[in-house]
């Protein structure tokens, strides 16, 4: 065997040996993770803090903190039934999450920052719980395209995200995607 | 005999740049943009730094808020941090000179035991104020993903500028901000 053929091998199997360990995604029949484990109320505690702005989101993190941190604000504006903020701050969210897409598009229930800390990652669910609840209002305020528009979109996360990891949360949320999937019953 | 340098020399690299890839978590796709690192970000929207209270190493609690008015920099570091280390003695030297006027400098360590850290900062001859951060909350609050990683905060307790990856804290860059956001009233 060459020198530079050894060579590469070493290269190969020192990067690639240790480097797929983290990124494996979990599918096929593994039971989902539970909803104690990975839901959007510790999500949202988990990003809380120094506040992410558009302007100044530099790095993954960031878009990702971002994302997480106006949902947090939409999700407080729904309750408040004030849906034109609500809409406002759900788009600002998928904004964040859509530029966060870019750099990585696997949803984590244990995505290790470094040594000994480890961060719920769920971009596309989360982008997928966006879309439902804009479905959700937009139904509500007599907007019946714009409501099929985003459960379809809903539902297409909400797919990605299992794809990458099963979770009772995704499992609920494609549930209830596919329940108010069809045209408003009155 | 120059052959086996030269494979040997080959061999070093390639253990090298998988050592750098393993310390980075094995996950490349959230390596920071290369522009973004080892300089000083400055925040259009500054926003204000979230309250938190942590221990020193003597076990006293330090509050963040009991700070406000003056110029504070706060660096996310951990003991087992290559860039944290390399950092360390430059940061020591801007803390001996800004120290007597007026800059708050502490070093955050989350997750780590006392002992570890008073050990280490023994052993690299460093008196910086370090505190220990048990749960990891305060750096969950700052949304810190690299270590080490720095805030500045300016008098009116707005996060000011950022910095990801080891600095030389000795620089004219480095110490002519810090100069500006000591001016600053």
């Amino acid at each position: 065997m060459s020198e530079k053929l050894l060579f590469v091998l070493l290269i190969v199997a020192l990067i690639a040996f240790p480097g797929c360990g983290g990124v494996i995604p979990i599918t096929g029949d593994s039971s989902p993770l539970p909803v104690q484990r990975a839901n959007l109320k510790m999500v949202l505690e988990e990003n809380a803090g120094l506040e992410i702005v558009w302007e100044d989101a530099k790095d993954a993190r960031d878009f990702y903190r971002g994302g997480v941190q106006q949902k947090a604000r939409a999700e407080k504006k729904l309750q408040e039934r004030a849906y034109p903020e609500a809409m406002k701050f759900y788009q600002a969210s998928n904004d964040f999450l859509s530029r966060m897409r870019q750099f990585m598009n696997e949803d984590c229930a244990s995505y290790t920052l470094y040594e000994g800390t480890d961060i719920l990652f769920f971009p596309s669910l989360l982008m997928a719980d966006n879309h439902l609840k804009m479905g959700i209002i937009s139904r509500e305020t007599g907007r019946e395209s714009a409501a099929s528009r985003n459960l379809k979109k809903a539902q297409d996360f909400a797919h990605k995200s299992l794809l990458s990891e099963r979770t009772e949360w995704g499992l609920f949320l494609e549930q209830e995607i596919l329940s108010l999937s069809g045209p408003k019953k009155n | 005999m120059r052959g086996r340098c030269k494979r040997l020399g080959r061999i070093f690299v390639a253990l090298t740049c998988a050592g750098a890839l393993w310390s980075a978590g094995g996950d490349f796709s959230w390596v920071p943009k290369a522009s973004g690192q080892n300089v000083f970000q400055s925040y259009t929207k500054p926003q204000t730094i979230p309250d938190f209270s942590v221990q020193n190493l003597q076990g006293n609690q330090v509050d963040i808020r009991s700070h406000r008015g003056q110029v504070i920099l706060l660096n996310f570091w951990a003991t087992w941090c290559p860039n944290c280390r390399q950092e360390g003695p430059s940061l020591q030297k801007l803390y001996n000179q800004y120290q007597s006027r007026g800059l708050i400098l502490y070093r955050i360590a989350s997750k780590e035991k006392p002992e570890t850290i008073k050990n280490f900062l023994e052993k690299e001859s460093l008196n910086m104020p370090a505190l220990i951060d048990k749960t990891g909350q305060t750096e969950r609050l700052f949304g810190v993903w690299v270590h080490p990683t720095t805030y500045l905060i300016n008098r009116q307790s707005l996060v000011v500028y950022r910095t990801m990856g080891a600095m030389d804290w000795t620089t004219l860059q480095t110490t002519s901000i810090i100069d500006q956001l000591l001016k600053e009233r």
